[in-house]
């Protein structure tokens, strides 16, 4: 696409989509400079312009999760992270990793009409949010209304998606960039993961190639998540995984079209993407 | 004379008389003698046995023979002699011994086979030959026994006549002939004899001139020209007094007026003096018990005094403290010891002076002296489960007092309800007392004839506390009776049995007019008052006493403060100890609870191990142990006081320290809390996986038990029955119970109570929330797992409700801008919250507040602009500081794991809710009184200066005088600081004052009520 239309337009989308609550002031606005303490994240316009501008037409992990109920792909119960491991989580790192992977899952049940654990995920993606200080983003969305459709798959899926948003809309415009960042990367390998672990064995037709499509959409996405990634390459503990996000990317870079991902790709892929899952829910 | 002594008597002078040269002439003297005392027929009747028995026996001519025969009947007398003294009390063995002599005297001389004789009945008789020969002496008619005076001797002479005679004496006035009267020690009787002709009777029967007759106690020998000489006067002579214990009582012209204006006790005088055994008798109304305690000092006259040996009993008490005893009617005993260790107990509490030993000897002499030595060891019981008789408890509460040997002695009817046998023992004892110079008085109700004559004095009240007698006992009879115009006046005594009817005066006193029917009415014939005035004449007529002036020794020492206070704790540890189902209960009652608690409280979750983290049950367990502490503590006290309360009352008569007393109790019952309360921690924690916090939860019931002992004491010395006090408990505990802010949380009680900011007031005056509170700070905050972590989860909370705090103060400064100009409350909250945390938001500095207009708007928006960032930055820092220390956990061995194991040891799911309040509906931030106020993480905030002491529930620190408290240890001061308010509450009495005032105040309403009700 012509790049000079492109960038107009897109920060056109970012002032258009960004719609910040009415007492934040824009990021754009702050100047201020007296905030340059010692902190982990000092706030960087042009990082969080970057973050915004890169990343906005990441469509939320949820959809490939809505394709894969719509499918007739197997679930897979096991497939999801056991709540149990909640309390390993102990870092905000981790946290805000996976509140991303709970937040996927809870989609996943949705999708797939598994109500009976929707409470006990809902409550687990609650608890990290909170941990998290996020709970704004959980505020507008009354736990309530989760209890009231939990029979309800495309409500579920509507309240699931909404707070996922929310939340992140939230941590990006209270200058948690990090944690949304590791929100992101926990909810997109998620996704991934399950889908990629959903189709062994699923027999060539229309949904198998619905899905390969999602997964071929995804090179574009991880390879904007990677340039974003770039500047959180200090960090000690986001390292492995950004290391290990910078091999995926050159997998999925390699992928020529969605008709050529053959069983062969899905398995490296799946290879590759479980690793780096694993690193994240360990 | 009884049938037994008879028949022994014909069977010795049967002897006698056949060894007699004159047979015959000694069956004369044999009938003589009968008919002295019998009838007719019964004369004949004995002669008769005599003649048998003289028959039986035979007695040779010649000298030998007749020896040989002597000898033989002396074995036969000494048979009978040792019959007789088994079946004889030493008094009748004296009056057989006695009839001999007199039998022997009736010729002149008695000749040596006579007295060999009676030398043998004597000795046989164990009397021993001393008293056998002042016997002798004093029954010879031709001996004078003046001549032969000795200790046993006493001569009764007009004033004119003492001189010349030796011994001891007693003065009669206008006595025409002297008496003389041997005591006989053996027998406890005396022997009377008249040295004149005529003109004296003894209990109404003439004293023959030099005839020796018995004077038993009760009688008199009276006559036309003298007082009556009693068998008391007689008997006092041959006490030895110490002259240090003489005491005089005088009470002079005493009055009483009740509160209500009403007189209780008119006007009243007498003198007493040691060695005197006083009655005091009335009807119901007389006002005997008032006059009681005037008279032992509890309540002063309102008019008159009472003075002993010149000292003001009740002005001057100190002096006199110890010399007064007093047994009331009441059962003084602790129920659960025994008799000894009652009396050992009251003794060491009288007896500073004496070692250990010498009291328990003390006490075991005591014991035996009245009676009661086997039963020492028994445990006195209570009424219902008998254990000893009433008689002996009557005498051990007696012995009680006797104890001290109190030099005067108060008894209120000591012979209530008693058989006539124990009523005699008791007066037995009360007598004996007066005579080895004692002053007592007693109260008395319906006494026997026999008891009625042990009297020396008898005053008698009649209804509305006027003296109508007072004199004596027997005398009273005659005084009525002559007052009633009755034709025997003279008789006191029935002729034949001697017996006495005290009925008979009050019949007189009380007597009611007769109506038309002849059927007793309502009105009394002559009313109490004529009695007092004819009473008043009878006095001016009487004789005044010699008073003492010297004070009284006194034995009694009291033990210092601190002796007493040990005394108290023994004496009341060993009662506790003694009562098996008391200790029981009191020691099984705590692990039993503690195991029926956590046993249900032990939630697990399905198919798992149990873990302490996923028990959702512990916030309710810890409320339950302060429960259960609380009303283990009350109802362990509430009893305490108002169980001894009659002693209580004995012990301030005593002028025994209350506060030792108090101590004592409050000793013991805490002693048995620490302990209760330790074997329940001990059990629960144990059993629910509560580890290393011992120790606190101990604390923490122990405080609070101690807290509810100390008000159950309260209340137990505050109330009047048993029943009243335990309704009350309920009504104590529910108030604890809601009101702790764990079944009811403080900001969702009726919003006129309730508040958000601080623990509202009624919640801080419960005991249970303070005990809650510490013990649910505790839990959280030092537990194993949560204790390094504390300080940076703080940081976090802390710095996200900043920016919660920002975030509304900006939603805030929106609604203020919309409104325009104006002052309203959202600007008010603004500036107060501004102001107040100030101080914390130091980023940059605050904009005047003066005015609310768009610059100051503008400004105070890059102000809290500014604070959400610095907000922010400590936020990220403190979640970095967070984030290093569980990076470290990770390396270490073990890594994550090992501390998510730790955590689920130690720290609770269910009361981290309850501690950090997460709320995910509401608001963070609300407007409470123009503040802003949150409920989120109280766990992590501390209380305010601004309020005080005063601060939410479930702050980990208070603020006070200018630096922060812990929680724990904060609340425990707390506590202890009302249990020691109480424990002065205590000491003074402070509730049943409040309580008598409020009881006078609804009784002066309902008595106002029903005047009005009756106009």
């Amino acid at each position: 696409m012509n790049a000079r239309i492109l960038a107009p337009a897109l920060l056109l989308t970012v002032i258009a989509c960004s719609n910040p609550p009415a007492n934040q002031e824009p990021a754009a606005a702050t100047t201020e400079t007296a905030k340059d303490t010692a902190a982990v994240e000092a706030i960087d316009e042009t990082k969080e312009f970057k973050f915004s501008m890169v990343l906005a037409d990441i469509p939320s992990p949820l959809e490939i999760i809505n394709v894969l109920g719509k499918s007739h792909a197997r679930f897979d119960k096991g497939l999801t992270n056991g709540t149990a491991n909640e309390s390993r989580y102990t870092t905000s790192f981790k946290r805000g990793l996976n509140f991303g992977v709970y937040a996927i899952d809870l989609g996943y049940l949705a999708a797939n009409d598994q109500f009976g654990n929707i409470q006990t995920y809902y409550n687990t993606t609650k608890n990290l949010a909170g941990s998290l200080d996020a709970t704004e983003g959980f505020n507008k969305v009354a736990a309530s209304r989760i209890k009231n459709y939990a029979e309800n798959k495309d409500s579920v899926m509507k309240v699931v998606d909404e707070f996922y948003t929310q939340v992140d809309q939230y941590l990006r415009n209270n200058q948690r960039l990090q944690t949304a960042t590791h929100m992101l990367v926990g909810g997109w390998v998620e996704s991934q993961y399950l889908t990629l672990n959903s189709v062994k064995g699923m027999e060539n037709g229309e949904d198998l190639k619905k899905i390969k499509e999602q997964i071929f959409m995804q090179k574009l996405h991880l390879g904007k998540i990677v340039s974003v990634l770039k500047d959180y390459e200090k960090d000690k503990e986001f390292m492995p995984i950004i290391t290990e996000m910078n091999a995926l990317n050159s997998l999925y870079q390699a992928i020529p079209s969605s008709a050529s991902i053959d069983d062969a790709t899905l398995a490296s892929l799946t290879e590759k993407v479980t690793a780096v899952r694993g690193k994240i829910t360990n | 004379m009884s049938e037994k002594i008879l028949r022994a008597l014909m069977q010795l002078f049967a002897i006698i008389a056949k060894g007699a040269e004159q047979p015959d002439t000694r069956r004369l003297v044999v009938a003589d003698f009968l008919q002295k005392y019998l009838n007719a027929d019964q004369v004949d009747n004995y002669l008769q046995v005599y003649d048998s028995f003289f028959n039986e026996l035979e007695f040779g001519t010649t000298d030998t023979q007749r020896r040989k025969k002597t000898a033989v009947s002396s074995v036969k007398v000494i048979v009978i002699c040792n019959q007789l003294n088994e079946e004889l009390s030493p008094r009748q063995k004296v009056f057989v011994l006695l009839y001999l002599l007199d039998f022997l005297h009736s010729q002149e001389l008695m000749n040596e086979q006579e007295l060999e004789f009676v030398n043998t009945v004597a000795s046989s008789f164990n009397i021993s030959e001393g008293q056998f020969q002042e016997m002798l002496d004093f029954a010879d008619p031709n001996t004078d026994p003046a001549l032969k005076a000795n200790a046993n001797l006493l001569s009764i002479t007009s004033h004119k006549a003492a001189t010349d005679l030796a011994g001891k004496r007693l003065i009669a006035e206008s006595l025409p002939h002297p008496v003389f009267v041997l005591r006989i020690s053996s027998a406890a009787l005396f022997l009377i004899r008249f040295m004149g002709d005529a003109g004296l009777t003894i209990n109404g029967q003439r004293l023959a001139k030099n005839k020796v007759t018995v004077f038993a106690p009760g009688s008199s020998v009276r006559g036309n020209t003298i007082q009556p000489i009693f068998y008391s006067d007689v008997a006092r002579c041959f006490m030895s007094h110490r002259a240090d214990e003489a005491v005089s009582f005088e009470v002079k012209d005493i009055q009483y007026r009740f509160k209500s204006g009403k007189l209780g006790l008119q006007t009243l005088r007498f003198t007493e003096r040691s060695g005197h055994l006083m009655g005091i008798m009335g009807g119901s109304g007389a006002g005997k018990s008032t006059l009681l305690n005037i008279l032992n000092g509890n309540n002063p006259p309102t008019a008159g005094k009472v003075l002993i040996n010149g000292i003001d009993l009740h002005k001057e008490k100190a002096q006199l403290e110890g010399l007064i005893g007093f047994v009331p009617q009441d059962d003084l005993l602790i129920e659960e010891l025994t008799v000894f260790e009652n009396l050992y107990f009251n003794s060491r509490l009288c007896f500073n002076q004496l070692t250990e030993k010498e009291i328990a000897d003390k006490v075991l002499q005591l014991l035996n002296d009245i009676g009661l030595y086997e039963a020492r060891d028994l445990k006195v019981g209570n009424p219902l489960e008998k254990t000893i008789s009433g008689g002996q408890r009557k005498r051990l509460n007696i012995a009680l007092e006797l104890i001290r040997e109190p030099s005067v002695l108060f008894l209120d009817e000591p012979t209530s309800g008693l058989s006539s046998r124990d009523s005699e023992n008791i007066m037995d004892l009360l007598k004996e007392l007066s005579l080895r110079g004692k002053l007592v008085f007693v109260v008395i109700h319906q006494p026997s004839s026999e008891i009625f004559k042990m009297f020396d004095k008898l005053l008698i009240l009649d209804v509305g506390g006027y003296p109508v007698y007072l004199g004596d006992p027997v005398e009273s009879v005659i005084y009525f009776k002559r007052a009633a115009a009755y034709v025997d006046a003279e008789e006191s005594e029935c002729l034949t049995c001697g017996n006495v009817n005290p009925e008979q005066v009050f019949s007189i006193l009380e007597a009611r007019i007769l109506d038309e029917n002849g059927n007793p009415s309502g009105e009394r014939k002559v009313l109490p008052k004529e009695w007092n005035e004819r009473y008043q004449r009878l006095l001016a007529n009487g004789k005044s006493e010699a008073v003492e002036k010297t004070k009284p020794v006194i034995n009694f020492h009291k033990p210092g403060l601190w002796k007493q206070f040990t005394i108290f704790l023994q004496r009341d540890f060993f009662s506790k100890l003694a009562n098996t189902q008391y200790l029981l209960i009191n020691i099984l009652e705590p692990p039993l609870l503690a195991f029926i608690l956590a046993f249900l409280c032990r939630f697990s979750l399905e198919g798992q191990a149990y873990t302490l983290g996923d028990n959702r049950n512990i916030p309710a367990y810890m409320f339950m142990c302060v429960v259960v502490s609380l009303f283990i503590g009350l109802t362990v006290s509430a009893e305490e006081i108002f169980r001894d309360r009659k002693i209580l009352r004995r012990e301030s008569f005593l002028n025994l320290s209350k506060g030792s007393y108090l101590f004592s109790k409050i000793v013991l019952l805490f002693g048995l809390s620490a302990f209760q309360m330790l074997i329940f921690v001990w059990i629960g924690n144990t059993l629910l996986g509560i580890q290393h916090m011992h120790t606190a939860y101990w604390l923490v019931l122990f405080t609070s038990s101690c807290f509810a002992n100390m008000l159950g004491l309260n209340i137990s010395a505050s109330f009047n029955s048993a029943v009243t006090i335990y309704i009350l408990i309920p009504f104590l505990l529910i108030p604890q119970l809601l009101l702790s802010g764990v079944i009811v949380k403080f900001d969702e009680l009726n919003p006129i109570i309730s508040s958000r900011a601080v623990v509202p007031l009624p919640g801080e005056l419960m005991t249970s929330r303070w005990a809650f509170e510490a013990l649910a700070v505790n839990q959280f905050t030092r537990n194993d797992y949560e204790q390094p972590l504390y300080t940076l989860d703080r940081a976090v909370s802390l710095a996200s409700l900043k920016k919660s705090w920002c975030m509304t103060l900006l939603n805030l400064l929106d609604e203020v801008e919309h409104s325009g100009p104006n002052v309203n409350s959202n600007w008010e909250v603004l500036c107060n919250e501004l102001k107040a945390k100030q101080s914390q938001n130091n980023v940059a500095a605050l904009p005047s507040l003066a005015h609310s207009d768009k610059a100051t708007w503008d400004a105070l928006r890059i102000y809290l602009e500014a604070v959400k960032g610095q907000g922010g930055d400590e936020y990220n820092q403190a979640i970095e500081a967070r984030d290093r220390f569980f990076v470290e956990v990770d390396k270490q061995p073990g890594g994550t794991d090992a501390m998510n194991e730790l955590k689920k040891k130690h720290h609770n799911g269910k009361l981290e809710d309850m501690a950090r309040n997460p709320s995910f509906d509401a608001p963070t931030y609300q407007i409470e009184n123009e503040r802003l106020v949150t409920t989120i993480d109280p766990i992590f905030r501390d209380g305010v200066a601004e309020s005080g002491f005063r601060a939410h529930f479930l702050a980990p620190r208070k603020y006070l005088l200018g630096s922060y408290l812990n929680t724990f240890e904060a609340n425990l001061v707390v506590i202890w600081i009302s249990t020691i308010l109480l424990g002065f509450a205590l000491y003074f009495d402070v509730f049943k004052r409040l309580l008598t005032g409020l009881e006078i105040q609804f009784g002066r309403l309902l008595g106002m009520k029903r005047k009005k009700q009756i106009k």
